[in-house]
């Protein structure tokens, strides 16, 4: 289990990640969404023990990871910006991850490298961004770390692709007890695969739950009025968010279900019904409350 | 639960050597003109020198001596710096970039790991590369017939260079865990090559002077004013041995050390910025400040010789410092006029410190211990040696090389001459009066031992004057004493031109072959260890002559592997004697034309310079005084015990040369009136001086001396 505690990191003036507490079973999919510059980067680098902690603590089954060879020995960590030698091939950074990681896989790697169609001798820096991303989960997976940390995984990667490694995600976790922390701007990937979601803003955790239940507190609802709704029919309950289509009305309210409900059913709608959230909207509902939404932009 | 530390990652050393083959590649290819090629070149040549004069070489020592020559000393170890200083932003240039910095810094490997294992790894590539051009050059000798003993001097210069490259490749990779980019990382280079040695050579001005604690090693290398180029000086000036490889290594630890110290301290998230260490700016940027204002200072006030003007220059080069620095921390051309209070407080101190050193406020350059403290002194003599000394051992192989020899004295007699030496140098300094043109000056390094062990040393310039004539006979004295050094370990192989000259000059003669050579080497050596060797020279009546000579090959070029020797031959000397005897010089009588030449004989105290005697233009007087065998040449008159000098005035220049072509071929200043007088009072030989040498002659009326006729 990765335990995270009161943890802060600043870059001189400013806070990328500010007294965060956070859990992470071991064997679940973790995504990390969040604002642009939110931390979610930051926080990977930490747990990956590239970058020290100013405060607090991250220790994974319990020990530290920074400097820890024990811990970083079953980590995998993934940058959003990839790096890999210069002039070198997949069988050569294959070498090179085998004198780091002992458990190191060649018949992992083989039989992925054969599955996602990469040709091992083909230098890496000839690969399009896609290809590279493949090459290093296909590391990632062959060093058998229990851990991957993975920073924008599915960029660059295609449609069938991207199933293709929310398949083996889903195996690894299955099969092989691994927990990928995925940090994500793609929150209908994230959506699909991830067992719970932390949302990070300015450095804090905004929202953390299980996806399954979207246990938020927050509900979408979408109404048909006689005429266009105002959303001052409804200030006495939480609006998070609401656009009107005509005379079709969609919100997204926090609070108890059942009073958002008698709320709608007392302007008399022609119809109101309550519709899933997805991620997406969960995530925009809740920036916008905290007052994180586009101002302006469009003069 | 913490892992145990790991130093050293074999699979990864093994992986590191196959991606960085290319650096190893890069050394061989250097290394193989630098040696390989050039030890062909070299032992080409010796072979040719040894064909055309087979007595004066001998291959295996020529080539010894090339393989620890001048041009091996100067330029492995230069590349060896070069490529230690790359090798450090090579390997470690990771640090620098931010990818790279993540991707190596989120992998199960430690600092340490990376620290040890990618320096061994580029040890080993350039240890690998430069051993296969050693080997090479080895091959290259024993082809051309030298002795496979060679090889240990290819071991050692292995050693040597590893050593070099090993310090430098260390010190880049502490700059390189100290900044965050390519650039700050050569700036902290230099910042570390050059202030950390200017800031050991003030601890040391500030120990002696304030805390009187004398140190007990020698610090003189320091002013060569680098580390690196302190290490090469310490290693190849002969000095080496493993007292002194052991130095190195302990330096060599201390800098991997603080490199873990830094790796272990460094915040991976500043890579990119200048500083790993943001708080380190400000030192960073004061000691840039410090050492471009020195280095400014320096230049104005050589070339310029103006206090004024080396201000100047100190002030110019910190600002320029200054706003390098402020350029690159704010990274504006704004930014670089900014924080003018600490550039201010910067420079203050720059031009204080300075102006001490100048002013010698602490008398850090006059002092001299009182001459009851001393206990004997130690003279090191500059200038006029040859490029390297080559020691010899039992066998007649060179065992190292040096440009110095020291020569201590402990007679209290020649301690206080040395003494006064020592203060006159000071005078001229202080009076800021510099040695003429064609003046003998001598700088020279004297090694004060003092009562209580310790030692202290600084150095002079010896301008020669009658008050210092006996400072000036200890100093030749010195340098006679090491020829014999010289010439007792010396091998006929080796011998160049041998010659004995009676001193006054009327007669010499040199060896025709190498069986006189043999004969005269074999009797000066017998000599020399019968009579023993003091380092101050026997009573001026018992000099019989003079022995001159030179071992191996002159090359006026390089002046390398090349040893004048000359030193006196006492009546005591029966063994060269009965060779100058069986050669037929004349060691007693002083030729008839020259006694017919003679004008004019002062006679002078030998140890109150300026006090005549006695003085005649009495032919017969002259001829009395010429034929009694008390007339001495060069180092006769120069020697601490001598009873008087005798200055000859002849009638006709010695060489027929007259005053326009004496004048032309620029020994004009001979002959104005302030140098006449200068010259007459500072000869400190016996000279030969016609009649035509009117302003002279003048400068004697002045002084009050009767020239007869």
């Amino acid at each position: 289990m990765i335990e995270i505690k009161g943890l802060k990191k600043s870059f001189g003036d400013i806070t990328a990640v500010a007294s965060l507490s956070l859990e992470i079973p071991t064997g679940s999919i973790f995504g990390l969404v969040g604002t642009n510059g939110a931390g979610k980067s930051t926080l990977l680098r930490i747990m990956a023990g590239i970058y020290r902690p100013d405060e607090g603590t991250v220790t994974i089954d319990g020990a530290p990871v920074y400097e820890n060879m024990d811990i970083k020995r079953n980590l995998f960590y993934i940058s959003d910006d990839v790096y890999y030698f210069r002039s070198a091939n997949m069988e050569e950074m294959r070498a090179y991850y085998k004198c780091l990681y002992p458990d190191f896989s060649d018949t992992v790697f083989a039989g992925l490298a054969k599955a996602f169609d990469l040709d091992v001798k083909r230098r890496i820096a000839t690969f399009s961004k896609g290809m590279t991303r493949q090459a290093m989960l296909i590391f990632a997976f062959a060093s058998q770390a229990r851990y991957l940390l993975l920073d924008e995984t599915f960029d660059g990667l295609d449609p069938v692709m991207r199933q293709a490694v929310k398949k083996l995600l889903s195996i690894g976790v299955s099969d092989h007890n691994v927990t990928p922390i995925i940090a994500s701007h793609s929150l209908r990937e994230l959506e699909d695969i991830c067992d719970r979601v932390g949302l990070l803003h300015k450095g804090g955790m905004v929202l953390d739950m299980d996806v399954e239940s979207m246990e938020t507190g927050m509900h979408k609802v979408q109404c048909a009025f006689a005429e266009e709704a105002q959303r001052e029919w409804f200030d006495d309950i939480d609006i998070l968010s609401f656009e009107n289509r005509g005379r079709l009305c969609t919100m997204v309210a926090a609070g108890d279900e059942a009073k958002i409900m008698a709320a709608i059913q007392a302007r008399k709608p022609q119809f109101a019904e309550r519709i899933p959230l997805t991620l997406e909207e969960l995530f925009v509902s809740k920036m916008e409350g905290i007052g994180y939404e586009i101002k302006d932009l469009l003069v | 639960m913490k892992s145990k530390i790991c130093w050293f990652n074999g699979r990864l050393f093994k992986n590191t050597l196959k991606r960085y083959w290319w650096f190893g590649f890069l050394v061989f290819l250097t290394s193989f003109f630098s040696v390989s090629v050039s030890s062909a070149v070299l032992a080409a040549n010796a072979a040719a020198q040894q064909a055309a004069n087979p007595l004066v070489h001998t291959l295996d020592d020529l080539l010894a001596g090339y393989f620890m020559g001048k041009q091996f000393i100067v330029t492995d170890p230069v590349l060896a710096l070069i490529f230690g200083a790359a090798a450090g932003l090579v390997f470690f240039g990771y640090l620098h970039n931010k990818r790279q910095a993540d991707f190596f810094h989120g992998q199960p490997v430690s600092r340490e790991t990376h620290i040890f294992t990618r320096f061994a790894a580029g040890c080993a590539l350039y240890a690998a590369a430069y051993f296969l051009n050693l080997l090479f050059a080895y091959v290259i000798l024993l082809s051309y017939g030298a002795k496979a003993a060679v090889i240990g001097f290819v071991l050692l210069r292995l050693l040597l260079v590893l050593l070099v490259f090993a310090c430098m490749y260390a010190l880049s990779i502490l700059c390189a865990m100290l900044t965050g980019n390519p650039f700050a990382h050569l700036q902290a280079g230099f910042v570390l090559s050059f202030g950390g040695t200017l800031l050991m050579y003030c601890l040391y001005w500030m120990a002696e002077t304030f805390l009187q604690t004398y140190s007990p090693i020698s610090l003189d290398g320091l002013s060569y004013g680098s580390l690196p180029v302190y290490l090469v000086w310490r290693l190849s000036s002969g000095e080496f041995n493993l007292l002194n490889a052991f130095c190195v290594v302990v330096i060599l630890a201390g800098l991997l050390a603080l490199c873990v110290i830094a790796y272990r301290k460094r915040p991976v998230e500043f890579t990119g910025g200048m500083f790993a260490f943001p708080k380190l700016q400000p030192i960073f940027r004061a000691a840039l400040c410090l050492l471009t204002g020195t280095l400014l200072g320096s230049v104005f006030y050589s070339v310029l010789e103006s206090v004024p003007f080396c201000i100047f220059g100190l002030i110019l080069g910190a600002f320029l410092g200054h706003i390098l620095c402020q350029g690159q921390f704010n990274r504006s051309f704004g930014g670089m006029f900014t924080a003018f209070i600490p550039f201010a407080a910067t420079a203050a101190a720059l031009v204080a410190v300075t102006a001490c050193f100048i002013m010698d406020v602490t008398s850090f350059e006059r002092y001299i211990p009182a001459q009851t403290d001393v206990r004997c002194v130690g003279i090191t003599i500059e200038g006029d040696e040859p490029y390297l000394r080559r020691t010899f051992d039992e066998n007649g192989n060179v065992i190292s090389h040096s440009p110095l020899e020291t020569v201590v004295f402990d007679d209290p007699e020649v301690v206080g001459a040395v003494l006064d030496m020592a203060q006159s140098g000071i005078s001229a300094v202080e009076g800021r009066k510099k040695a003429e043109y064609g003046t003998s000056s001598k700088t020279y390094t004297i090694r004060y031992t003092l009562a209580d062990g310790k030692q202290v040393q600084r150095i002079y310039e010896a301008i020669p004057d009658a008050t210092v004539a006996k400072g000036i006979t200890t100093l030749l004295c010195a340098d006679a004493y090491t020829a014999q050094n010289d010439l007792l370990r010396l091998d006929v192989s080796r011998c160049g031109n041998m010659s004995l000259m009676t001193s006054g000059g009327n007669d010499s003669r040199s060896a025709k072959d190498s069986t006189e050579k043999a004969q005269l080497l074999e009797a000066l050596q017998q000599d020399l260890v019968e009579n023993g060797r003091p380092v101050d020279t026997l009573p001026l009546g018992s000099v019989a002559c003079e022995f001159f000579g030179t071992m191996d090959e002159e090359d006026t070029e390089s002046r390398d592997i090349y040893r004048y020797m000359e030193f006196s031959v006492y009546a005591s000397y029966s063994h060269t004697l009965a060779v100058a005897e069986s050669w037929g010089v004349k060691l007693e009588a002083m030729p008839e034309e020259t006694l017919a030449n003679a004008a004019y004989v002062c006679v002078r105290d030998g140890n109150q310079y300026d006090n005549i005697l006695f003085e005649t233009d009495d032919p017969e007087k002259i001829r009395a005084i010429l034929q009694s065998g008390q007339v001495f040449g060069v180092y006769g008159g120069m020697t601490l015990t001598e009873p008087v000098t005798v200055e000859v005035l002849l009638k006709d220049d010695e060489h027929g040369m007259s005053l326009e072509q004496m004048e032309k071929e620029g020994y004009g200043y001979r002959f104005s009136e302030k140098m006449a007088m200068d010259a007459f009072r500072s000869t400190s030989f016996v000279g030969y001086v016609n009649n035509q040498y009117s302003v002279l002659l003048g400068g004697l009326d002045k002084l009050g001396v009767v020239i007869p006729g």
